[in-house]
């Protein structure tokens, strides 16, 4: 069968251009005027207070949602195209919050094989890609299991094999580990990781815990519809004062180091992980 | 008159093939105006241990179950009277909304119990103060709240009972940085204007250690750590072996430890980093 993912001689995952997007005719505009790239590979994430808009942009990255106004081309393909759709959908793959609301099957392999199995992948080729997308996120041992015994950590796990089991090159995950306890979060979010690295598939991950985003390539923050800053996380995590005007915070390493430095601990201003502060903090002991 | 608990087991289908024994042999006794926090793995037993508090959940058996003065294990307990003085916020309380406005809403609780007139006003006007949330949202629908003011209004509906105890499940799951410290701004002001006993339930171990009085740890149905935050997080490799986080405080105390300082575990607030750093006392 044809690669569900169109080859094309361009690097861009994503590409928005002036897209704007409502929900209804005489509505406003929930986006407005969105240029965004993706690359290929790249691990970026969408950072934005409740309402911002960032799950509708989620949903107009696999078509899920069309827009009002602009183009989005989801590895060369536009998603308003008919023709193109399913291959849209296949290409990028989404996780959602809630883990219970996206299990339809009533054994993990089963559940896994339901995408692939309804764009007629053969027999086969289906074994094999249910093996391998549960290899992938750490999941083969429980491949004959009922999804409802698993914990929250391993059902997303399970979501996002479901996923992979359709070969995509992009995943877009939304709020994936919001009701995930910290063990879940950690599992989920190494998983994403990993895959991003080692099978080079493009993320975009949406969250609400400024901790998951330290390492990502790229945060965009997004305000009333549109993406308002962009950078890297320490460029980004650099703005106390902007962050807070748009209802978000720094990491906890970084609010915790904030603290230190105002009673004259002496770490430096860009620390964002708990690593980091725990050489600064070493670095500061042995000094003193 | 507060919270007496002893040996309560609950088994979900019991007798059935799929028997699950969610809390087993737990004891517990909360004071008033204690403000305690459980935490657990998901399926630890923490949900159904909370859901007994206002009899959403019998036990399978118990050998005491006293809650704010109601014998649960008589006969016929006044179910009515407990579920008004224990107040219960669900997951995602939000989806729970469903009256015309934000008012009905709220007022629906102390209607039921027969308040009304003026005295429902008040009761409702004063929780919409406690939560935050504009006197011009009273009239708007529900769903014409932002995320944030959609859960402090669910909020405020519980609120409203003015219950003597106060049960949240997850309440600040899914929300951005500055809807969570709404959400624990409004438990904080409820708890001391009221002194009304709060029942937390969280995974987020830096607010727990902050707004915590006391940490309860659930783990395969068994109550298997409770005491201060301080006590709870100074055994940080346990809490880990429990499959639970850390406070980001108490992993980088851990971390220089393991490195050869001597900082004492129950450093687990940043408060507590810098008197330790600056005055060389936990």
């Amino acid at each position: 069968m044809d690669r569900v993912c169109v080859e094309k001689s361009m690097t861009d995952m994503i590409d928005m251009r002036n897209v704007s997007y409502r929900y209804e005719e005489d509505g406003r505009d929930v986006l407005q005027n969105i240029n965004l790239t993706v690359h290929t590979g790249e691990f970026v994430c969408v950072l934005g207070h409740n309402g911002c808009g960032k799950s509708t942009l989620a949903k107009l990255m696999n078509g899920l949602f069309q827009p009002t106004a602009g183009t989005v081309l989801v590895s060369g393909m536009d998603t308003r195209s008919e023709n193109d759709i399913f291959r849209v959908r296949a290409c990028a793959g989404m996780v959602f919050q809630n883990p219970d609301n996206q299990t339809v099957a009533t054994v993990v392999e089963e559940d896994v094989a339901f995408g692939p199995e309804n764009i007629g992948v053969p027999q086969k080729e289906l074994r094999d890609r249910v093996d391998r997308a549960l290899a992938a996120v750490g999941m083969s041992a429980y491949a004959k299991k009922e999804p409802h015994r698993l914990s929250g950590g391993q059902k997303q796990r399970v979501a996002i094999a479901g996923v992979l089991a359709m070969e995509p090159k992009l995943l877009i995950l939304d709020e994936a580990t919001a009701m995930l306890d910290p063990r879940g979060r950690e599992e989920v979010l190494s998983t994403v990781k990993k895959l991003n690295r080692e099978k080079q598939i493009t993320v975009v991950w949406i969250t609400h815990f400024m901790e998951e985003t330290v390492e990502a390539d790229r945060l965009l923050i997004m305000d009333q519809g549109r993406i308002c800053l962009e950078g890297t996380p320490r460029e980004l995590f650099a703005h106390t004062e902007d962050l807070r005007a748009l209802k978000l915070e720094t990491p906890p390493a970084a609010q915790i180091a904030q603290t230190l430095r105002e009673h004259g601990i002496d770490v430096p201003n860009d620390i964002l992980t708990p690593e980091e502060l725990t050489d600064a903090l070493w670095a500061f002991r042995s000094k003193t | 008159m507060g919270i007496s608990i002893q040996n309560l087991t609950h088994v979900y289908h019991p007798g059935s093939p799929f028997a699950v024994d969610a809390v087993h042999d737990v004891d517990l006794e909360i004071s008033d105006g204690e403000y305690v926090c459980v935490i657990g793995h998901t399926g630890s037993g923490k949900s159904t241990l909370v859901q007994h508090l206002n009899g959403l959940l019998r036990a399978t058996s118990a050998d005491k179950m006293e809650i704010e003065g109601i014998d649960l294990l008589q006969k016929k307990p006044d179910w009515r009277a407990l579920r008004r003085r224990v107040g219960m916020v669900f997951q995602y309380p939000e989806y729970q909304l469903f009256e015309q406005t934000v008012f009905d809403d709220i007022a629906f609780g102390p209607k039921n119990m027969g308040v009304e007139g003026d005295e429902l006003t008040a009761a409702v006007r004063d929780s919409m103060r406690l939560v935050g949330l504009p006197e011009e949202t009273e009239q708007m629908s529900p769903f014409e709240l932002s995320g944030g003011q959609r859960r402090r209004a669910a909020i405020a509906g519980v609120l409203s009972m003015r219950p003597r105890v106060l049960v949240l499940d997850e309440p600040i799951a899914g929300l951005d940085p500055t809807g969570k410290q709404d959400i624990l701004r409004v438990i904080d002001a409820y708890h001391s204007k009221t002194r009304a006993t709060i029942i937390m339930i969280s995974h987020n171990m830096d607010d727990i250690v902050s707004v915590a009085g006391r940490v309860i740890v659930m783990h395969e149905g068994r109550k298997v750590l409770d005491g201060s935050p301080e006590d709870v997080f100074s055994d940080p490799d346990r809490i880990l072996a429990l499959g639970l986080g850390l406070p980001t405080v108490s992993r980088i105390v851990r971390e220089m430890n393991a490195r050869g300082d001597h900082i004492p575990a129950s450093v687990c607030r940043k408060e507590d980093l810098v008197r330790f750093l600056t005055e060389g006392r936990a």
